[in-house]
């Protein structure tokens, strides 16, 4: 059984919608990976689980559950928010309040959901500090957030999502404002916890090199809407939508082309609102005269694509 | 001939912290002696760890921080003699996130057109230089009256070089410009700036955790490492054959995308060292895989051969 199970996901203003129709389901200790297109609607999925939408906003489902308990029902979510459920935010400034110590914050994560004493809270505090690396935790637990480096917030951040031992985490581009030393090593923390405490992860990234070692499966999404779901040998060995396809040719390889070379992109720009059609078509290479009704999510090989030509 | 940009011996720091026993804590040197400089129509990039001082190193030549010590010289004539806003046209930045960058209640004409307002240039021209510059990067009349919001994040960084560049600067400096954006995205604006160079004859710095772009994009990079320059080149030999064991590090850990590969076992391990107590001898050596006595207590200089400079003693 799926630890979570998420069908016909919408989030959308009152004009607009912004996420259509998103499944997604994920096992204990699995990681899928969320990539695609600046502005697709990756982070608003994950607020919609979450039930942090800003103002303006509305979630609405056909399923949401995790592990048997209705994501629908704001009491509930609110419950395990945090304790069975942590998230990492992109940018750990706005998720640490500034004017309390990292200790303060951390303890108070634990001692919400946990009751439990100061003592038991900064013992955990200490431990979790030493397992992201972060060394001299004392000291650390003392300071503010912003005597902190970049890459020890992040850690720090994450720490502070691991306090509460969750079953889900869901980390929305937790290593893009890192060196590629650092982002290895938290990468490689959140694999062994993986590996000792069945910790379920959902990745949103744009760094297809990190998705591509990261995930067991990988959900590609565009205008809105999952375009592509399937293993990660499949979406990065033989994408079957075209968007993945052309999403792929434009990573740049070290050392694979001479220097001023220009890189390669997708032309054109993702549509803002919702066009009649498949949303990709304007920019698809492989576009025809069926693409003018919008496909659904089929089934392919070893996953699903949203094209008519994908098989 | 003199480089646009020579920066000589930079020292920057931050204070520390103040108040109750805190009061006389040393101050945190962010940039340690650092010397570079910036040709005409050149890409430098700086690549480092997060907390290097990268970003420290780009508002000082931004003028926006008052070194400690040493020098920072445009055209020859050092940037302390010049008035801020004659240094605000000649050298501009891009921030790395266009959402906090742009005044979100302005419209694109008028966050674009606000370098020239400032610099009283008449309404009717004003409106004729920004719809130009909207063409060249890519936008159009239907984006003048749109709002930060109503605009994706490439739109967005589009937006923020065309207000870097309206007053024709010499030297853009770009703090990470594309790292929130998809790769497509990340071409079409890194293409944009190339282009632009070209056409403009423009000198990036480009801050950058993506070593392909920078390889693709720098005719040099310095590699930093917590406050200096450990390795100085350019960019594809540095990166085809790292010299110094910090560059070999980044190297390694550098990913493509391969789902048949794990991640990277080889890492710094250790500690991001403490600037409020820095280690001795070479700053990296708590975490090289290779130091040696010597590298404990004498710190290396950089040292040039065949065009490439290294700080270490191996
Ligand atoms: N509060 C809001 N009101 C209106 N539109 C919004 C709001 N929040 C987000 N959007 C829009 O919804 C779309 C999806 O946003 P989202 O932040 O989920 O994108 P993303 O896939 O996470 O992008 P990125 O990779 O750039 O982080 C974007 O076009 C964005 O401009
Ligand atoms: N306002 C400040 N007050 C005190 N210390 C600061 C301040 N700003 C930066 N620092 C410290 O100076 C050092 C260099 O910071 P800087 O922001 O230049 O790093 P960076 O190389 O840009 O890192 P990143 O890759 O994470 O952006 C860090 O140790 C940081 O903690
Ligand atoms: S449905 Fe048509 S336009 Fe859409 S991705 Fe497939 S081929 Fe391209
Ligand atoms: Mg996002
Ligand atoms: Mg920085």
């Amino acid at each position: 059984m799926s630890l979570l199970d998420i069908g016909g996901l919408w989030v959308e203003t009152a004009q607009l919608p912004l996420v259509r129709d998103v499944d997604l389901s994920l096992a204990r200790g699995e990681t899928l990976c969320l990539a695609g297109e600046s502005g697709s609607g990756k982070s608003l999925t994950a607020l919609a689980l979450m039930d942090l939408l800003g103002p303006g906003l509305r979630r609405r489902a056909t399923r949401a559950r995790f592990d048997g308990i209705d994501l629908l029902d704001r009491g509930a979510t609110q419950r395990l928010r945090g304790s069975r459920i942590a998230m990492i935010f992109q940018e750990p400034m706005t998720a640490l309040n500034p004017v309390f110590t990292i200790g303060t914050q951390l303890e108070a994560v634990y001692r919400r959901h946990r009751g439990g004493g100061r003592a038991e809270a900064r013992r955990r505090a200490l431990h979790l500090l030493e397992r992201v690396g972060i060394g001299a935790p004392e000291r650390r637990l003392a300071q503010f957030p912003h005597e902190l480096s970049g890459g020890l917030r992040q850690r720090a951040m994450i720490a502070m999502a691991l306090m509460c031992q969750p079953d889900l985490l869901i980390a929305d581009e937790p290593t893009t404002a890192l060196d590629v030393t650092v982002q290895a090593e938290i990468l490689r923390l959140l694999e062994d916890l993986q590996r000792e405490l069945g910790l379920a992860l959902i990745l949103i990234t744009h760094d297809l090199g990190v998705a591509s070692r990261m995930a067991d499966r990988c959900a590609v999404m565009y205008a809105g809407e999952i375009v592509e779901n399937a293993d990660r040998a499949t979406v990065f060995r033989a994408p079957r939508h075209p968007y993945t396809q052309a999403l792929l040719r434009c990573i740049p390889i070290l050392g694979s082309a001479a220097p001023g070379t220009p890189l390669l992109d997708i032309p054109g720009v993702m549509p803002s609102g919702v066009e009649a059609g498949c949303a990709f078509r304007a920019r698809c290479t492989s576009a025809a005269a069926e693409c003018t009704t919008a496909p659904p999510l089929r089934p392919v090989e070893r996953g699903s694509a949203r094209c008519w030509f994908a098989s | 001939m003199t480089p646009l940009l020579e920066i000589e011996d930079l020292v920057c720091r931050y204070p520390g912290r103040r108040g109750g026993f805190f009061r006389h804590a040393r101050p945190i040197h962010a940039i340690n002696g650092v010397s570079l400089s910036v040709g005409e129509g050149e890409v430098v990039a700086l690549v480092g760890e997060s907390g290097c001082g990268k970003s420290t190193l780009a508002r000082a030549m931004l003028g926006l921080l008052k070194p400690a010590a040493g020098a920072i010289r445009l055209d020859g004539t050092p940037l302390a003699a010049m008035t801020r806003r004659e240094l605000a046209r000649r050298i501009l930045p891009v921030f790395q996130d266009p959402y906090s960058s742009l005044n979100p209640s302005k419209t694109v004409e008028s966050i674009v057109g606000l370098p020239l307002r400032l610099n009283r240039v008449p309404a009717e021209e004003r409106r004729r230089i920004v719809r130009a510059m909207l063409m060249r990067v890519g936008l159009s009349e239907r984006h003048l009256a749109r709002r930060p919001h109503q605009l994706s994040g490439g739109q967005r960084q589009r937006v923020a070089i065309a207000r870097a560049l309206i007053m024709e600067p010499k030297l853009v400096v770009c703090d990470e410009p594309t790292s929130s954006l998809d790769v497509s995205v990340q071409a079409q604006i890194l293409n944009l700036l190339m282009q632009l160079r070209r056409e403009l004859r423009l000198s990036y710095v480009l801050i950058s955790h993506n070593l392909a772009v920078v390889e693709r994009l720098a005719d040099r990079v310095a590699i930093m490492y917590f406050g200096r320059i450990v390795e100085e080149g350019p960019a594809a030999a540095v990166f085809a054959r790292p010299r110094h064991p910090y560059t070999q590090a980044l190297r390694s850990a550098a990913l493509s995308p391969d789902p048949d590969q794990p991640l990277p076992s080889a890492g710094l391990g250790g500690e991001v060292p403490d600037p409020a107590a820095p280690p001795s001898g070479c700053a990296f050596h708590p975490r090289c895989p290779h130091a040696m006595d010597r590298c404990r207590v004498e710190t290396p200089d950089l040292r040039e051969v065949n065009g490439i400079a290294v700080a270490c003693h191996l």
